[in-house]
């Protein structure tokens, strides 16, 4: 495992590019994108303002750079340097801004969500779709790019509507029986829609793309509902994280729930590993201290606790709102073998199941909250970060945790995974880093490895 | 009762007597001070009476003192102290033998008196000592009833306690409950008072963002716009349509073939999985029939008339089964049968299973009753004896392993082809089988054959010493007839070579050689199975020309050893016959024929070995 140098970074906005070969990241109002795999400059370019948010568009072809408080949009292109394009929303606002699957359109939401509009970089023509819904995940694109789902909100209703992205017509509009719909997310194969209601009540509907509801799903009434969802990437099963600290797992065939994921503070089945991080204690010489002395974060390692275990958990606030409960992060491996998942009240546990004998398989646990973890969209290997200067991996073969070298602290914030999953962004406050991983016999050991226990 | 006894008069000491005698024997409440009380009564009351008596009569008052002693007398019945009166006025006379009767009597009394009191004091203490156990008990008693009192007191005071408690709690679930269901009316008023807010809210809020709305974007806003170089071309390189009915005619159809496409995708899938499910399930059915069908006949000479019929059924179905076309019928027609079946033979096959486990645990029963000791005998027998096998298999598993060995050595020198040994090495276990079935076959036949050469070697000598007696006979007759010796040889030859049909060999040469020729073409030359066969035959006594004869014929058969056909044993045999009949039955051609066949075949098969070896 090879470390690059550490590169200035702002607003954690660093993005690979779908592609692969590049990689984008912005130091205050400059946008640096970069060769992959030599980190060599390849294009500097200057927006006006401090930049909030960056997207490359799905050919990588263009970068979207957003100043929500200047409510501009700048675009540039990697082909042609000089090419620029610049959106300004005006009087009326920013605050979202994305690519169309096609990376020929912008859609921009307007502030107080008044509407959104549709700019094309191909022709002159402006479209505004409007009553779009200020919620978790109000828009969604299908996986093939060809239809947008979108929440909207008229008359005290919820409704979505489906959109062709070629041509921005409307081809459903239905109206659903959600209280206050909390989001909206389409299956990878684009066939079927889930739409979740507010916190307040479980509720989970699935349309078909005709707009028929196919189903609707309530585990519990009177709780707090919904805290995220999933789609595994075969469209084979539904994970519904809820406040109760369950994920519920639902199929695609009858849309009835297969299994009940709970996350229970205490581990007492002998088959579940349980490897906790464990601070390895510096090795002093007898004679001499160390000068200068060692960084306060010393080097931790992973030890397999023995079963029963217990993990540590989190007395939640119930009466503030959203309470630190419920499972709240969810995703599943690439081949949809495994999902990880956090538990919001445990926050230092890192729970990946086995999705195909549907229980429990390992937990991780850490000596500091999780902050975000993701899988590597090649193979099922999960890096977690904790907001320490360490990176921890997990495949089926182990688990390991990294230091990331170099001197000062480096709090990893954030990670993002390169395409090949041959090498992982590592996000601090204002800096960011590359981690290589070797590719070859360790990874063909893990996949052999998962094949063995499968 | 002691105050009342000191009021009594101790000048009537009967009276007192009695009473006392009376209240102790009525009134059972025996007390220490009563009775000493009596005691001390009684004791003083004899004094009293005493000195009462002595101060009684004076010298003065004799007279009066007897007449009132009279007096008293005749009142308590006692005889009169005076004689009877013999006339009027005469004096009364005392009556000395009557005052003396009257006295004894008084003294018999007395004693009875003071005997009774006595029995009556005794009955006193003992009642006393009576009175007070019983009233030790009785107080006990009392204080015992005094503690069960108190304790009811307390429980009962518990018991209202907690039924007070009780009614508390009652109603404090009954104020839960009733504060429950005011609650829920709040949250529920306020629910709704919430979400008529919100919607309020939110009209408002539309309306507001209708005005922005209207304010922010019909006003014309030269800042929103969109400052592009130069437009880029469309990312699929086609020009932008219209937006016209066709489009969207198109878009609707693009969407259903979308949709179909995923439900066909979907079905593929399911009739895919549903095509290995029904393999399985054919399989498993096959399985289960070929399980059960065996036992078919067990259960009916059970007359097991229900299990019976349902195999039979089982029957049909496995006939039903076979066609393959079933299973492409849709699994509406089949489903029933199917299912039938299969919970038909899935019940025969619990039952089955049940019936086992039943003598299974009647086995174990029955292995409990047994002794111990025997049990271990026998297994310890059973070990020895797998232990032996054991090491028997290892042995024939080491000298196959030689044998595979030295093929190899001799196949293969090469250190490159040791590695190829692995890949033939099943071949050539499998042949080694082969061979030794072969080798096993050739022995047993080679055996069946040395026991007739045997039979026929012994036979022989008998023939021969018939023969020689014969000829001795013949010779003595001859010799006696006087006739020429030498001309009697020669016929003598001549005959012989006749009788056996060979021109010009000895006869028992022949037979030697007859003999030899066999056994010389199994064994190909192989020095052991000769020798084998020398030795295991008899000391008869052709032994010694068969073996000078081997070495001749060795020499022949050694140029072609597998040419050598049942013709050629024929004539030999034919000319035998006549001498013998079980001679030739002894050696048929058939067996001699198989014998050579395997030998041949041992030969190819080693010629094709060697082929086949790198």
């Amino acid at each position: 495992m090879n470390f690059s140098e550490v590169f200035r970074l702002s607003g954690l906005l660093c993005r690979f590019s779908p592609d692969g070969k590049y990689l984008a990241s912005c130091v205050q109002y400059r946008l640096v994108v970069r060769d992959a795999n030599s980190l060599q400059i390849l294009q500097l370019y200057t927006c006006l303002d401090q930049i909030q948010h960056v997207e490359w568009s799905a050919d990588s072809l263009f970068i979207l750079c957003a100043m929500y408080k200047r409510g501009l949009v700048q675009v540039w292109s990697l082909e042609q340097p000089e090419w620029h394009c610049k959106i300004d929303e005006g009087s009326a606002g920013l605050v979202a801004s994305c690519w169309s699957p096609d990376g020929r359109h912008i859609l921009n939401t307007t502030e107080f969500h008044l509407r959104i509009t549709v700019w094309s970089l191909c022709t002159k023509s402006v479209s505004y779709i409007k009553y779009p819904k200020a919620c978790q995940q109000g828009i969604t694109f299908t996986r093939d790019g060809r239809y947008m789902a979108l929440a909207e909100r008229r008359d005290c209703k919820d409704y979505v509507s489906v959109f062709v992205c070629s041509d921005w017509q409307l081809l459903r509009h239905f109206d659903t029986d959600t209280q206050d719909l909390a989001g909206v997310e389409w299956a990878p194969n684009g066939c079927v829609l889930a739409v979740w209601d507010t916190c307040l009540e479980y509720k989970v509907l699935l349309y078909s793309l005709d707009g028929r509801l196919l189903s609707a799903f309530c585990a519990y009434e009177w709780s707090l509902g919904v805290k995220s969802v999933a789609w595994s990437p075969s469209s084979q099963f539904l994970a519904v994280g809820s406040y109760d600290g369950k994920v519920r797992i639902l199929n695609h065939v009858t849309w009835k729930m297969i299994t009940e994921l709970g996350h229970p503070a205490a581990i007492s089945n002998p088959k579940i590993v349980v490897y906790k991080e464990a601070q390895k204690s510096p090795k002093l010489g007898l004679g001499h201290l160390p000068f200068p002395p060692p960084r306060a974060t010393s080097e931790s390692k992973y030890e397999i606790a023995s079963v029963p275990a217990s993990l540590q958990t989190l007395k939640p606030l119930t009466d503030r709102a959203n309470p630190k409960i419920g499972v709240g992060m969810l995703a599943f491996s690439p081949d949809s073998y495994f999902l990880a998942t956090r538990n919001d009240n445990v926050p230092n546990a890192v729970w990946v199941w086995d999705m195909q004998k549907l229980r429990l398989f390992v937990v991780l646990e850490q000596l500091s909250p999780v902050r975000s973890f993701q899988w590597d969209p090649q193979q099922p290997r999960l890096a977690i970060c904790t907001g320490g200067s360490k990176v921890y991996l997990w495949s089926p073969a182990g688990c390991a945790s990294v230091q990331v070298p170099g001197e000062g602290d480096f709090p990893v914030l954030s990670l993002c995974w390169h395409c090949s999953g041959d090498s992982l962004a590592l996000l601090s406050k204002d800096h960011f880093c590359l981690c290589f991983l070797e590719t070859g016999e360790g990874v063909g050991l893990a996949v052999r490895q998962r094949d063995g226990h499968t | 009762m002691g105050d009342w006894m000191t009021v009594t008069d101790p000048g009537l000491s009967s009276e007192s007597k009695t009473l006392s005698q009376y209240t102790s024997e009525t009134k059972m409440s025996p007390s220490s001070l009563y009775s000493q009380q009596v005691l001390c009564s009684s004791i003083p009351l004899s004094k009293n009476v005493h000195s009462f008596f002595s101060a009684f009569c004076t010298e003065e008052n004799i007279e009066q003192s007897i007449s009132y002693l009279d007096q008293e007398l005749t009142t308590f019945g006692f005889p009169s102290l005076y004689e009877e009166p013999k006339g009027k006025e005469t004096k009364r006379e005392l009556n000395i033998v009557a005052v003396l009767n009257c006295m004894n009597e008084l003294l018999v009394l007395q004693r009875k008196n003071l005997l009774a009191q006595e029995n009556v004091e005794t009955q006193n203490l003992k009642l006393g000592s009576d009175m007070d156990h019983l009233q030790n008990c009785y107080t006990k008693l009392k204080e015992q009833l005094e503690a069960s009192r108190r304790e009811m007191i307390g429980l009962q005071e518990r018991d209202r306690q907690l039924q007070c408690k009780n009614r508390n709690l009652h109603q404090l679930l009954k104020n839960e409950k009733d504060e429950v269901q005011k609650l829920q009316n709040i949250i529920a008023s306020r629910a709704t008072q919430y979400n008529h807010d919100m919607k309020r809210k939110e009209r408002e809020y539309n309306k507001l963002k209708e005005r922005l709305h209207q304010l922010v974007m019909n006003k014309k806003d030269k800042k929103i716009a969109m400052d592009v170089l130069n437009y880029v071309g469309r990312a699929d390189g086609k020009r932008g349509s219209w937006r016209t009915g066709k489009t969207e005619a198109r878009n609707e159809d693009e969407m259903y073939k979308i949709l179909l496409n995923d439900y066909e995708y979907r079905q593929k899938q399911i009739l895919m999985e549903n095509a290995e499910l029904k393999k399985v399930l054919q399989q498993m059915k096959k399985e289960m029939i070929s399980l059960l069908s065996p036992q078919k006949k067990i259960p009916r000479e059970r007359a097991d008339d229900s299990a019976g019929t349902v195999i039979s059924d089982v029957e049909e179905d496995a006939g039903e089964l076979s066609r393959e076309s079933m299973w492409d019928l849709s699994c509406e027609t089949v489903r029933e049968q199917l299912t039938n079946s299969i919970r038909k033979q899935w019940r025969i096959l619990k039952s089955h299973v049940e019936k086992l486990d039943n003598q299974v645990s009647k086995v174990q029963l029955e292995g409990f009753n047994d002794e111990d000791v025997i049990s271990r005998q026998d297994h310890e027998q059973e070990t020895e004896k797998l232990e032996l096998e054991i090491q028997q298999c290892k042995e024939m598993i080491k000298t196959q392993q030689q044998l595979l060995q030295q093929q190899l050595a001799t196949a293969c020198d090469d250190d490159t082809t040791s590695l190829l040994r692995d890949c033939y090495l099943l071949e050539e276990k499998e042949r080694l089988k082969e061979e030794w079935s072969l080798f096993k076959e050739q022995k047993k036949n080679f055996e069946r054959e040395r026991r007739s050469f045997t039979e026929a070697a012994i036979r022989l000598g008998l023939e021969r010493k018939a023969f020689e007696e014969e000829r001795a006979s013949w010779l003595k007759q001859q010799f006696l007839n006087m006739t020429t010796f030498d001309h009697q040889n020669s016929e003598n030859v001549k005959l012989f070579s006749a009788f056996s049909g060979s021109s010009d060999q000895d006869n028992l040469g022949m037979h030697s050689r007859q003999q030899q020729k066999k056994p010389q073409s199994v064994s190909n030359g192989s020095p052991v199975c000769t020798s084998k066969l020398t030795k295991s035959l008899p000391a008869s006594p052709s032994t010694s020309d068969f073996c000078q004869m081997r070495s001749c014929v060795s020499e022949h058969s050694s140029i072609n050893v597998l040419n050598i056909t049942p013709e050629e044993t024929k004539p030999n045999q034919a000319g035998r016959e006549c001498t013998n009949q079980k001679w030739s039955v002894a050696s048929r051609p058939g067996s001699q024929e198989g014998c050579y066949s395997g030998c041949s075949l041992t030969y190819t098969n080693s010629h094709v070995e060697k082929d086949d070896l790198p």
